[in-house]
């Protein structure tokens, strides 16, 4: 099997079936970075992701693999998304959380599972938090590629880490049922490695 | 090999599996010009997603085997055993066929969550409906019993809705109100776990007492939210006041209505309201029938010049049509007196059933909503396909709202076959379709002039679709069995 660069470059070379393969390999990660910060259908976001991504290809170059250049696009889409729901009023994604922004149908989930609670308490972070976390410790992304993705440097990334862990405890603590997933405390970065493992 | 979702999935199997894999493979199709394979749930194929709150997500879906779109409804998965009781129901439910009531067609279970199929109509809510314009009181008042009629037929099969409210209530750009989500209630939902002052869920300002307290659920729990719908959808307000269940509960016991205008043109319709609304079941009326029945009387008794019984005497007469059109009276109302003499002189001409001088004498005044629609009746009545279309078209331009069923194009062209003395060919128009009362007038008409065996037993069969009762009868007794 192919690496992401040679199916990438291949794509770009106008190999639709290149690109097919990096769609079936890259769907589900796009999908999921959606799917809990859209209220509604999110095939519209996912599609012009990858399609942005043919668009955006000279920008290609700064990220260092395929991977986070698709996130760094998906952040874009989901941007223009809120802005355009919410025209005439500015957006500051360091403030506004998901939760205003729309709930998703998982905020209403019913008996909630320690999954439904975490992204319940998620959802309420500002965007930029959000972001930051799932991408780190769910997808894995390292904080030099988040930098490229979040467009931030990479001490930014860092500071925007420890906050979001630390104000997720907090939505934690104030979520019914979320007392459950505080654990011990202490090391942060030892927690959420603790939540990544229960949540999978 | 691709088709399969990626092991590092963390998405829970049921429906944000499915969902994922529907968005997947329609992807698939639009980017890369793929055969779509659409993803299926029973022998469903899932097409577009039509929305989502909190019992699940609906779908349009294809049904490969009759052919036709329809709608699917996904829910959470419940536990085991609710996921038979809700199979059981949903059996119940599919035999049930009235106007009123969102046909379901189909129900079954996939990767664990349970889901409907029901017919699928293009429409809203009543909640929109409502929200829409100013209606006429009359208006709305001839829709709640409408759909009154619907839940007394489940109730009569021992079906209980127990969440009747204006969202669960669609009305299709037929005009036809039809109750929705019967029963859904089985399956657990968050919102009776609302507990925060300020923020009681929406559904709790319908339910009945006994129901709020966890007690068995009742035809008169249905009959409890029917009314407190009725009062909000005419009055504008709830009958009960309060910030938190609790409140409301102690209003609902201690019988405190909120105020309603004096002299609200609806106030007939209070008493009746008022008694469907008591805090014991058996207080309320003996079931939705004696309700029914008050509130008609309220329609018959407070117009005077209801033109719909007048016309529908002479009707009986003449075609057994009337019985269809008795279903869903039209009742009118008048803005000015020139309006009423007119109206006076039309209703002299269809005394003399002279339908058609009297949709002659209606287009010099097609401004008007009630005789626009008068008028539109008594071209259809008398048969003539120029005049419909004429007063269709007329209505067309003057109003943006939707038009009678009359005016839709398979009663219109069903109606041309009939006065061109195609009768088979008529039935064939409509038996395919989805019964309508509309549809069913045509049909009726055409079956009193049909003297073939097969033409009768097809009318009879289209007819018995929606009023297994009295209209059939004589068909009845004339097919085979």
């Amino acid at each position: 099997m192919s690496d992401d660069a040679t199916l990438w470059s291949a794509w770009c070379a106008g190999d639709k079936r290149a690109g097919e393969a990096l769609f079936e390999r890259h769907f589900d990660t796009v999908y999921r970075f959606f799917e809990n910060k859209i209220n509604g259908d999110v095939s519209d976001l996912v599609q012009r992701t990858f399609l942005g991504c043919i668009e955006a290809r000279e920008r290609f170059r700064g990220a260092s693999s395929f991977r986070t250049f698709l996130f760094a696009i998906a952040r874009n889409e989901l941007y223009v998304h809120y802005r355009s729901k919410k025209k005439g009023e500015a957006l500051d994604f360091s403030v506004s959380s998901i939760a205003e922004l729309g709930p998703s149908p998982s905020t209403l989930a019913r008996q909630r599972s320690e999954r439904e609670i975490l992204l319940a308490a998620l959802q309420q972070l500002p965007v930029e938090l959000q972001l930051a976390l799932e991408l780190h410790y769910w997808e894995s992304i390292p904080g030099s590629e988040l930098a490229v993705i979040l467009e931030v440097p990479e001490g930014t990334v860092r500071s925007r880490l420890r906050r979001a862990l630390e104000q997720l405890r907090e939505r934690l603590a104030a979520e019914s049922g979320g007392e459950r997933l505080l654990g011990a405390g202490g090391d942060l970065e030892a927690w959420a490695q603790q939540l990544r493992a229960r949540m999978s | 090999m691709e088709q399969a979702p990626a092991r590092t999935s963390t998405a829970p199997p049921g429906i944000p599996s499915l969902e994922r894999r529907r968005v997947q493979a329609a992807l698939r199709a639009r980017l890369f010009g793929r055969e779509p394979e659409p993803v299926r749930v029973g022998r469903f194929l899932l097409r577009d997603r039509l929305g989502a709150g909190a019992m699940g997500i609906v779908y349009v879906a294809y049904d490969p085997r009759l052919q036709r779109d329809v709608a699917l409804k996904m829910l959470h998965s419940p536990g085991n055993q609710e996921g038979e009781a809700f199979l059981h129901e949903a059996r119940a439910l599919a035999l049930l066929s009235h106007p009123n009531v969102l046909q379901i067609h189909d129900a079954g279970i996939e990767e664990g969550c349970p889901y409907l199929v029901s017919e699928l109509v293009h429409g809203g809510t009543l909640r929109a409906w409502l929200q829409e314009q100013p209606r006429p009181w009359r208006q709305v008042l001839r829709l709640l019993v409408d759909l009154g009629r619907g839940l007394h037929a489940a109730h009569q099969r021992g079906l209980v809705h127990r969440d009747i409210k204006p969202e669960n209530v669609l009305i299709g750009a037929d005009g036809r109100p039809r109750v929705a989500d019967f029963g859904l209630s089985l399956v657990p939902t968050p919102l009776g776990l609302s507990s925060s002052p300020g923020s009681i869920a929406g559904t709790l300002r319908y339910m009945a007492p006994e129901q709020m307290r966890g007690d068995r659920t009742e035809p008169a729990s249905d009959q409890f939210g029917f009314c407190v719908m009725a009062h909000e959808a005419l009055f504008g307000s709830l009958p009960f006041q309060g910030n938190s269940s609790a409140e409301i509960l102690a209003a609902v016991e201690a019988g405190a209505f909120s105020q309603v205008p004096r002299g609200h043109p609806a106030h007939a319709v209070l008493a009746p309201l008022r008694r469907g609304l008591r805090a014991s079941p058996a207080a309320r009326h003996p079931s939705m029938a004696e309700l029914l029945l008050e509130l008609e009387g309220v329609l018959r008794r407070r117009n005077a010049l209801w033109l719909g019984a007048g016309i529908l005497a002479l009707l009986a007469g003449a075609s057994g049509a009337a019985l269809v059109l008795a279903r869903s009276p039209v009742a009118f109302e008048f803005s000015s007196a020139s309006e009423r003499d007119l109206y006076l002189q039309a209703a002299e001409l269809t005394r003399q059933q002279r339908y058609l001088d009297c949709a002659r004498l209606l287009e010099k005044h097609p401004r008007s909503e009630s005789l626009s629609r008068f008028r539109i009746t008594c071209a259809a009545t008398g048969q003539s396909p120029a005049l419909l279309e004429q007063a269709c078209a007329d209505w067309k331009r003057h109003r943006a709202q939707t038009p009678p069923a009359e005016c839709s194009d398979h009663v219109r062209e069903a109606r041309r076959l009939l006065a061109a003395g195609h009768h088979e060919r008529c039935i064939a128009t409509l038996e395919r379709l989805p019964y309508d009362v509309w549809s069913a007038t045509v049909v009726q008409e055409c079956a009193n002039k049909l003297y073939t065996i097969d033409g009768f037993f097809r009318a009879c069969t289209y007819l018995r679709k929606g009023a297994p009762g009295p209209p059939c009868k004589r068909l009845e007794m004339l097919t085979p069995r």
